[in-house]
C-alpha cells in the first residue's frame, strides 16, 4: 500500500458529519474491534487505514513521526534497520496500527521497565469534532507548554479527537537480549518476582505461566551474560514475548473471557490463580469464569469477552468525581458527542 | 471577588493559626523563583492536613476567592506568583515522606518535601527517585508535579510524570479525589499525565506516589572539553547514534564553564569552547563496555580533554560545577534571565551561533548550560536589572531566543513552565483554536477559574494586543524576510 496524507479529506469528512451530528466510527487496522463495547447504529465509518506513513524519522533525535495509518509491523522494521525499538513493545494484533495502538493506549512486556505507550508519546497531531486538525506536543523530548493534550489523547479510544499523526520518542536496541526459562511453583512465584525486580538485573520483560517463569534480560553483550549467569535458567527461543502481548499464549488463547487486573506487583492478589502473571507482577490476566473481579478492590477491565449476553461495561468504573470531570472534557472535546461515543463507557 | 473582612474571618476560623494577614509577613511570599515579578498575595494560608486544604478551598469557591498554591518557591516562571486579591496556598508543611514500600519500589510523600529529600529517605533500602532537577536540595515534588520538572537525568529516567504513580488532589471545589493508581495502569483518560506540568491551573496536590528505582551498581562520569562548540554539539548527537544512552548528558559554554569553575572549582577546562559531561549508570562490566566506545566518540570530535570520575567524590566534584551553575552565573552578573527552550538536537550548533549574535547586538552576557542530550536549552542573559533599559533588552532578547527555538521546530518551554513570563510566547506556538482548548480544559476542572489565574494559558485577547502570528514548523508570515 502507498503512503498518502490524507488528512484534509479526512477533516472534511469530520466536518460533514459534524454538520449532520452523526456518531463517528474510527477504524484503523481493524484489529483491536474486540476491545470495543460495539458499533453504534448509524455511525459513519472514518477509515484511517489509507492515512499512513512516516513522516519523519532521525534516528540521531530518538523521534519518529507517522500517520496513524502506519502499520506497527512496518515501522518495527523501520526501527530496527536502524538499531532502534519501539520501547513501549506495542503488542501487533496482526494489523495494528500506529493510531489504534496510541488510543487504545496499549504497551507490551517492556512496559513496567522502560516506560507505557504515553510515556513515549512527544506530540500528536488530531482532528477534534469541529473538523480543525490540531498539534499537541511536538517532536522534542521536553515540552511543558500548555496541557499535555497528547498525553490525554493517548488512550482516549478516539472519545476526544480523531489521532492523525503521532510523535514517539524511540530507544537505542539492546545489543543483547535473552530470556531464560524457570520452572516456578505458585507458592513462590511472587517472593521470586519481587527478588528479580529489585535485583537491579536488566530486565525487560517477567512474566509467568503455567508454573513456568519467563525471565528477558535486554543490554551490553557483557551486562546481560553476567545477569544472566547470575539468575540462571533455560535460554530459551521463540516469541513468548509477543504472545503474551496479545493474549495467545496456551493459557489464555483459547479462553472466551479474558479478565485483566492492574495490581502493585508485590500484591498476593490472584498471584495463584491467575492464567497470565504479566508486568513484573503488575497485571494479573484470568480466565476462569467462576471469578467476579468486577467486584474487587482492583481495577480490572474485561478485555476479551466471547461470551452472548456477557457484561456490556469493558472498563473498570471510574470514582464519581472522576467520572464527572470525564464528562466535562469530552465535552470540551467533542460538545456534540459524536467520536467514538460509548467506545470506552456510555456516554463518553 | 476579593478578601474581603468576612472572608478573612472565616479563613482564620476552618484554618486556626494558619493564616498570614500581616502585611510585612505577606511580602515573604510576594515571589518564586523568578524574581523579576513580584506581587505581595492578598493572604496567605499555611494548612497542615488534607481536611483544612479541602476547608480552605470549599470557602474560597464559595466566596469565589483566587487561589494559588506554592511548594518551595523556587519555580522559574513565576508560577507561585501571588494574586494580589487572592489566597496564597502554601503547602511548606506537607513535609513528611509517608511511607515507602520497597517490595512495589514506591514512597507515598506529601507535596511539600523536597526532591533530594525522597532519595535521601529511601537511600538506606538502595533506591531512589530518579528525577533531579538542579534546585533538587530546595524544590519541593509537589512544585515537581505542577512543572513536570526534569534534571540532569530524564534523558534516560524521563521527566516527573514518567516516575509518578498516583496523586492525591483537592479540586477547586474542596473534593477530594485520586488519579493513578497502585498498578502501572488506571481506568479513563490519564488525568494524572494531565495533571503534570498544569502549574496548579486544575488541582491542589496533596498527596503523591513517586516510584523508585534501584540505585546503579555502578556510575561513571566522563567530562569531555572541546575546542570548538560545534564538535560538542556533533558528539551529543553521535553518542545516541552510537546506541549509548547516557543517565545524563549535559553541555555548558565557555562563559558557563569559567563561572562554574570559580564557583565550584570542580576542575573544569576554562579555556575549552564547550564542556561535555556524560554519566553511565548500570553494572560495572557494562559501563566498562560503554566507556570505551564513548571515548572513541569523543576523541573523533575533537574533545582535547577528556576525565573518568568513578568513585561518589570525583563523580560529585564533577557534577558540582553544573548543578552550581545557576549561582555561579549570578556571581559574574546582577542579574540573568534563564530561558528554557528545547530543540532538536541537530539544530543545536546553528542555535548556538545565532544566540551568540543575538548577545552582540543586544550588548549583553550570555552563558549556555543545557541538557544536551534532551535539547533543551538555559541561555542565562545576563543583565542589571536597575537598568530599566537592560531589563527590557533582557527580555526581548528572551523573547528573541524563544522563537527561534520554536521556528527549529521546537518548543518555549521544556521544564520550566510557562507561569507568566512566557504567556506572550504561547501565542507563537498554539493557534487560537489550541488556546481554546486549553481554557476548555481548564474550565472543565475550574469552571469559576479560581486557580492560579492569569497564569500558563494567554487569553485570546492578550494574544491579539501582543500582535503575535502563530509560528507553525518555522512557516513565519513572511519567510523571505530575513530574521536576527
Amino acid at each position: 500500500m502507498v503512503d498518502s496524507d490524507l488528512i484534509k479529506q479526512l477533516a472534511d469528512e469530520v466536518r460533514e458529519q459534524s454538520a449532520i451530528a452523526r456518531p463517528i466510527d474510527i477504524v484503523g487496522g481493524g484489529s483491536k474491534a474486540f476491545l470495543s463495547s460495539g458499533r453504534l447504529e448509524n455511525s459513519y465509518q472514518l477509515a484511517l487505514s489509507e492515512h499512513r506513513g512516516v513522516i519523519s524519522y532521525e534516528p540521531r533525535e530518538l523521534v519518529l513521526r507517522a500517520r496513524a495509518g502506519t502499520p506497527l509491523a512496518e515501522l518495527n522494521a523501520l526501527v530496527d534497520g536502524e538499531g532502534q525499538i519501539l520501547a513501549f513493545d506495542p503488542p501487533d494484533y496482526g494489523t495494528s496500527t500506529l493510531g489504534g495502538t496510541v488510543a487504545c493506549g496499549l504497551s507490551g512486556p517492556r512496559r513496567p521497565f522502560t516506560g507505557s505507550v504515553r510515556d513515549f508519546v512527544l506530540g500528536i497531531g488530531a482532528i477534534t469534532s469541529s473538523g480543525v486538525y490540531h498539534e499537541f506536543g511536538g517532536q522534542v523530548m521536553k515540552n511543558v507548554a500548555g496541557y499535555d493534550v497528547a498525553r490525554l489523547m493517548t488512550g482516549a479510544f478516539g472519545t476526544l479527537g480523531v489521532l492523525a499523526d503521532v510523535s514517539l520518542k524511540v530507544l537505542p536496541k539492546p545489543e543483547r537480549e535473552v530470556t531464560l526459562m524457570q520452572e516456578v511453583t505458585h507458592d513462590n512465584l511472587r517472593s521470586r518476582m519481587r527478588g528479580l525486580r529489585n535485583s537491579g538485573a536488566p530486565l525487560s520483560g517477567l512474566m509467568a505461566s503455567q508454573n513456568i517463569l519467563y525471565i528477558r534480560l535486554s543490554g551490553t553483550e557483557i551486562g546481560v551474560r553476567a545477569a544472566a549467569a547470575d539468575i540462571g535458567g533455560e535460554e530459551v527461543m521463540g516469541d513468548h514475548w509477543a504472545l503474551a502481548a496479545t493474549q495467545r499464549l496456551p493459557a489464555l488463547v483459547s479462553a472466551k473471557q479474558l479478565w485483566r487486573i492492574s495490581v502493585s506487583s508485590d500484591n498476593p492478589m490472584h498471584m495463584k490463580d491467575a492464567a497470565l502473571v504479566e508486568w513484573g507482577g503488575a497485571v494479573r490476566w484470568l480466565s476462569d469464569p467462576e471469578s467476579i473481579p468486577r467486584l474487587e478492590s482492583a481495577p480490572s477491565w474485561l478485555f476479551r469477552n466471547e461470551e452472548d449476553g456477557g457484561p456490556l461495561e469493558r472498563m473498570p468504573p471510574l470514582p464519581e468525581y472522576v467520572k464527572r470531570l470525564h464528562q466535562r472534557l469530552k465535552k470540551a472535546f467533542d460538545p456534540i458527542c459524536i467520536m467514538n461515543p460509548d467506545r470506552m463507557y456510555r456516554g463518553l | 471577588m476579593r478578601v474581603t473582612p468576612s472572608f478573612i474571618q472565616r479563613l482564620n476560623k476552618v484554618s486556626k493559626g494558619h493564616v498570614i494577614a500581616d502585611p510585612e509577613r505577606l511580602s515573604v511570599y510576594e515571589t518564586d523563583g523568578l524574581t523579576a515579578k513580584k506581587q505581595r498575595p492578598g493572604i496567605v494560608v499555611l494548612p497542615e492536613t488534607i481536611s483544612e486544604v479541602q476547608s480552605v478551598m470549599r470557602l474560597c469557591h464559595s466566596f469565589e476567592v483566587p487561589v494559588v498554591a506554592r511548594g518551595a518557591g523556587t519555580g522559574l516562571s513565576g508560577g507561585a506568583m501571588p494574586h494580589e486579591d487572592g489566597v496564597l496556598l502554601g503547602l511548606s508543611k506537607f513535609n513528611r515522606v509517608l511511607s515507602v514500600d520497597t517490595a512495589n519500589r514506591t514512597a507515598l510523600v506529601q507535596p511539600g518535601v523536597t526532591n533530594l529529600a525522597i532519595s535521601e529517605a529511601v537511600r538506606s533500602h538502595g533506591l531512589y527517585y530518579a528525577p533531579d532537577p538542579s534546585s533538587q536540595i530546595a524544590c519541593s515534588i509537589g512544585g515537581n508535579v505542577a512543572e513536570n520538572s526534569g534534571g540532569v537525568h530524564c534523558l534516560k529516567y524521563g521527566l516527573t510524570v514518567h516516575n509518578v504513580r498516583k496523586l492525591k488532589i483537592v479540586s477547586p471545589s474542596g473534593e477530594l479525589y485520586e488519579l493513578g493508581g497502585d498498578g502501572l495502569d488506571s481506568p479513563g483518560y490519564d488525568l494524572l499525565a494531565l495533571m503534570h506540568g498544569s502549574e496548579g491551573m486544575l488541582g491542589i496536590v496533596v498527596e503523591i506516589t513517586v516510584d523508585l528505582l534501584p540505585l546503579p551498581e555502578s556510575v561513571c562520569v566522563v567530562l569531555a572539553g572541546f575546542d570548538e562548540v560545534g564538535g560538542a554539539g556533533e558528539a551529543v548527537g553521535e553518542i545516541i547514534a552510537e546506541g549509548i544512552l547516557p543517565a545524563g548528558l549535559e553541555m555548558m559554554d565557555n562563559p558557563a564553564i569559567r563561572a562554574a569553575e570559580a564557583f565550584a572549582s570542580a576542575g573544569y577546562p576554562v579555556d575549552a569552547a564547550a564542556v561535555l559531561l556524560c554519566e553511565l549508570d548500570g553494572n560495572a562490566e557494562e559501563i566498562a563496555a560503554q566507556l570505551i566506545r564513548l571515548k572513541a566518540v569523543l576523541e573523533k570530535n575533537g574533545a582535547t580533554t577528556v576525565r573518568e570520575a568513578f568513585n561518589e567524590a570525583d563523580r560529585q566534584q564533577l557534577w558540582q560545577g553544573r548543578k552550581s551553575a545557576f549561582p555561579a552565573v549570578g556571581r559574574i552578573a546582577p542579574d540573568y534571565f534563564c530561558m528554557d527552550g528545547t530543540i532538536p538536537r541537530r539544530e543545536l550548533s546553528g542555535v548556538l551561533t545565532a544566540i551568540t549574535n543575538m548577545s552582540k547586538r543586544y550588548g549583553l552576557g550570555v552563558a549556555n548550560v543545557f541538557h544536551a542530550g534532551d535539547g533543551n536549552l538555559h541561555p542565562l542573559i545576563l543583565y542589571d536589572a536597575n537598568d530599566p533599559a537592560q531589563l527590557e533588552k533582557a527580555e526581548s532578547f528572551g523573547a528573541e531566543i524563544l522563537t527561534l527555538c520554536i521556528e527549529k521546530g521546537g518548543t518555549i518551554t521544556g521544564e520550566h513552565g510557562v507561569g507568566v513570563e512566557k504567556l506572550d510566547q504561547m501565542c507563537l506556538q498554539f493557534s487560537e483554536e489550541e488556546l481554546s482548548l486549553f481554557h476548555a480544559v481548564k474550565d472543565a476542572f475550574d469552571g469559576k477559574g479560581l486557580l492560579n489565574p492569569g497564569k500558563a494559558v494567554p487569553t485570546l485577547h492578550r494574544c491579539a494586543e501582543f500582535g503575535a502570528m502563530h509560528v507553525h514548523h518555522g512557516e513565519t508570515r513572511f519567510p523571505e524576510l530575513e530574521r536576527f
